[in-house]
């Protein structure tokens, strides 16, 4: 069936993986065996899907050699393997969460590329530690440092960062002194303090802020007249920062804080819930929701059906507002779960879609000069700044599965995005809500906006 | 003042009269409306004289593309989720057979031969070509992330497929199965139809908000159409299907969540006028003679029956849940 393949169609060099070798730490040296595994399902998929079906994997490599010139290299860095003591197993991230929205992104990409004469690698760099505390920033900059990894980050022109609020300024810095001008796309921290810092580098951030979220929530709230609300805080740095973020939401919808609590995570809540949240959410004066900010799955899960006053929990339990949710199937969406869900065996998720949509705003920037003839000759990858530039500068659109064309704000570096209001079963809605509408775009009702990125939160 | 579509159909009840003596059997009324329910897993017959669902029948799962044979004794619908064509006999409503489609079969196109079929294989990046005598795969040609939109030329010469994730339009040889060119749209491109002549070919880019008019033989586009409507923000505007007409300087695009049809004219590329359908409207489809104008509005779960000549809904339908493909029957 396959004899009449397009010959004008030109072999397309793999998304390729490559591990770091020489490092001392045993995770690496596992996780490169993942990732290796990777490489060998991924060489088989796409030998089926755009070679000839003997194609092999050194025939693989000797074509991302031979396209090299045209080949945009990219790291992924992935500082969040662990899940935190206490978070139930069934709630643990995947292990190959983002990663695997990345790969799927330089898939979708390199057909594209196949035509125009471009490609995209990726490197898959994890960096993990036993410890989660900024303490251990040395660390992180041995583990970057070490040849390989430094020589895969001078060689990039984007760096995916995938990383917890602790190691994120640590590792950032540790990539700007290696190669300054990478284009460096946060795809899994919501922290809105860091859509105000490094803004001199080229940082973006795919992965929707934490006031983006909680703005979608405030618009549900105000649609549905409920304006009395119950926070709960976890201990961990980001609850801190997702906390705020609400409290800011409910300043602008004018929304009453009924009362504020942190669970202090000091035991395991899985057989004493029924006990133990009816008092923990116990007030004085009552409330017609909760909000629970929970980042690391403590306690938030036991709410439902749990707390004193019986109200919609949302937040990290509950409805929650997300960047993507495996219920979302508009606007071709559910061709992209399709897929990722074929290939890597579970649903997808927010970081993965983050990851997804960094590789795909790349994509575009450098069909868009291939397209223009501008930008670099045809023989060159554009570099970090020029992505930069053409995503940020030129304000160039991105089509991702959202039904809207996705830009990036000038001052903080944000993807503009509708946010998924989700709950286990069902996608309630996505925000922007019917109504909250804005001067310029309907999607800056979500996030802070009108600052550059220098302006304090 | 008596409207021409009134007369119409009241000359059609008459004759929906007599045929009644004639046969019993409903099918036979013609013209029919035949729309594909992607949610229901269904199709709905509609009776064009009457403009009523006459009949609902059970076909395979999430059915969307949908396209009748030349001589429309019979259809083809695209049964995605069943990855399979189905073949189905127009005449006593019943599945007759499958083509064997590939994987998640989206769209289909006939080519003028009348034995040739094209589908695009969504989840794949492939457009496969079956011949439809013997049920075989003739080529399977590796184009863009999504493929979609399908048109063959008029003279048979020329096919193009439009990959929603790639944002291009592949042009392909039908006689060697070549990808000969590959030009890139707007974001998601969704339909595509080649003007009568095949000199032009009209592409909708449903994110890109727009519908590119491309020379067929620079390859180069030679216009491009924007929509604005008022108080509809631009990001609803979302072309989807695209018609036009034979014998009169006009197209239909449907414009998706902005829940309007755009009435463009081919000669000017002005937009006369923006019809207010049902929601999300989707695919289009004309009667014989043109005189009407079929919509299927997804998220309303309805068609809309357009006069073309005074651009007036004159007609709702309801249908099944996410009306997708739709074609009428007049032969």
């Amino acid at each position: 069936m396959r004899s009449e393949i397009n010959g004008s169609a030109k072999a397309l060099p793999k998304a390729s993986v490559k591990c770091s070798t020489g490092s001392k730490r045993q995770t690496w040296a596992g996780l490169c065996a993942l990732t290796l595994s990777f490489v060998i399902y991924f060489s088989s998929l796409n030998a089926h899907a755009f070679t000839q079906p003997d194609a092999t994997t050194e025939k693989t490599n000797a074509n991302a050699k031979s396209m090299q010139d045209n080949e945009t290299q990219i790291v992924y860095i992935d500082a969040q393997r662990s899940t935190p003591a206490g978070t139930p197993l069934y709630l643990a991230r995947p292990e190959d969460e983002g990663i695997s929205g990345a790969n799927l992104g330089i898939e979708d990409a390199n057909i594209t590329g196949r035509f125009l004469g471009y490609s995209l690698s990726l490197t898959y760099l994890p960096v993990f530690s036993t410890s989660s505390s900024t303490a251990s920033a040395t660390i992180f900059n041995n583990a970057l440092f070490n040849a390989p990894s430094t020589d895969a980050i001078t060689r990039s022109d984007v760096v995916l960062l995938d990383s917890t609020d602790a190691k994120y300024q640590v590792l950032i810095n540790a990539i700007l002194s290696i190669n300054p001008n990478a284009l460096i796309i946060n795809v899994a921290s919501g922290n809105d303090a860091f859509r105000h810092q490094q803004c001199d580098a080229h940082v973006l951030h795919t992965f929707p802020s934490h006031q983006m979220k909680t703005d979608a929530l405030g618009q549900w709230l105000r649609t549905k007249r409920v304006n009395a609300v119950l926070t709960l805080q976890g201990t961990h740095d980001s609850d801190q920062a997702y906390l705020a973020a609400f409290l800011r939401t409910a300043k602008k919808f004018k929304i009453d804080i009924v009362e504020s609590k942190t669970w202090q995570a000091s035991f395991d809540l899985r057989r004493s819930a029924f006990s133990e949240i009816p008092l923990f959410t116990r007030t004085t004066k009552p409330y017609k929701a909760i909000f629970a900010a929970d980042t690391q799955s403590q306690f938030a899960y036991s709410l439902p059906f749990n707390t004193h006053h019986i109200v919609p929990i949302m937040g990290s339990a509950g409805l929650k507002p997300l960047g993507w949710h495996f219920t979302h199937e508009q606007w071709g969406a559910r061709q992209l779960q399709n897929r990722f869900k074929a290939q890597y065996s579970r649903t997808m998720n927010e970081v993965d879609y983050a990851a997804y949509a960094a590789i795909i705003a790349v994509s575009t920037a450098i069909q868009q000069s291939k397209q223009n003839g501008t930008g670099s000759s045809a023989n060159d990858s554009l570099t970090g700044t020029q992505l930069f530039n053409a995503l940020v500068q030129e304000q160039l659109s991105i089509a991702a599965y959202k039904g809207r064309q996705l830009t990036f704000r000038k001052g903080t570096r944000q993807l503009r995005q509708p946010i998924a209001l989700a709950h286990e079963e069902a996608l309630v809605i996505h925000a922007p809500l019917p109504g909250f509408l804005h001067q310029s775009d309907e999607l800056d009702t979500l996030g802070e906006t009108n600052k550059t990125c220098k302006d304090p939160l | 003042m008596i409207s021409r579509f009134t007369k119409k159909r009241f000359m059609a009840n008459s004759f929906l009269i007599m045929s009644f003596w004639a046969s019993s059997y409903s099918a036979s009324a013609l013209p029919q409306a035949y729309v594909t329910n992607e949610k229901d897993n269904t199709l709905s017959v509609i009776d064009m004289n009457t403009f009523e669902v006459t009949d609902t029948l059970d076909i395979g799962e999430r059915p969307r593309g949908f396209i009748l044979s030349a001589d429309q004794s019979r259809a083809y619908i695209c049964a995605s989720d069943s990855d399979r064509i189905q073949i189905i006999d127009l005449n006593t409503h019943t599945i007759v057979g499958d083509l064997p489609s590939g994987e998640d079969p989206e769209t289909i196109a006939l080519h003028p031969n009348g034995t040739t079929i094209y589908t695009a294989n969504e989840d794949d990046a492939l457009l496969t070509v079956i011949d439809i005598p013997t049920s075989q795969v003739i080529a399977q040609i590796d184009v863009g992330v999504e493929p979609e939109g399908l048109a063959v030329s008029h003279d048979g010469r020329m096919m193009v497929v439009t990959s929603e994730t790639t944002n291009m339009v592949h042009w392909i040889n039908t006689n060697t199965h070549e990808n000969i060119a590959n030009s890139l749209v707007d974001a998601r491109p969704r339909d595509a139809h080649f003007t009568a002549d095949d000199k032009y070919l009209w592409v909708s880019s449903e994110i890109g908000g727009t519908v590119t008019i491309f020379d067929t033989q620079t390859k180069q586009k030679a216009h491009t159409l924007s929509f604005a409507v008022k108080g509809v923000y631009r990001d609803k505007i979302q072309p989807v299907g695209i018609l036009l007409m034979r014998d009169s300087p006009y197209a239909f695009v449907a414009l998706g969540p902005a829940n309007r049809v755009a009435v463009v004219n081919t000669n000017t590329f002005e937009i006369e006028k923006y019809i207010v359908v049902g929601r999300r409207v989707w695919q289009l489809a004309f009667n014989q003679d043109q005189s009407l104008l079929l919509t299927t509005n997804g998220v309303s779960g309805d068609v809309s029956v357009i006069d073309t000549e005074t651009f007036d809904v004159e007609k709702t339908i309801k249908v099944g849940r996410y009306p997708w493909g739709i074609a009428v029957k007049w032969k």
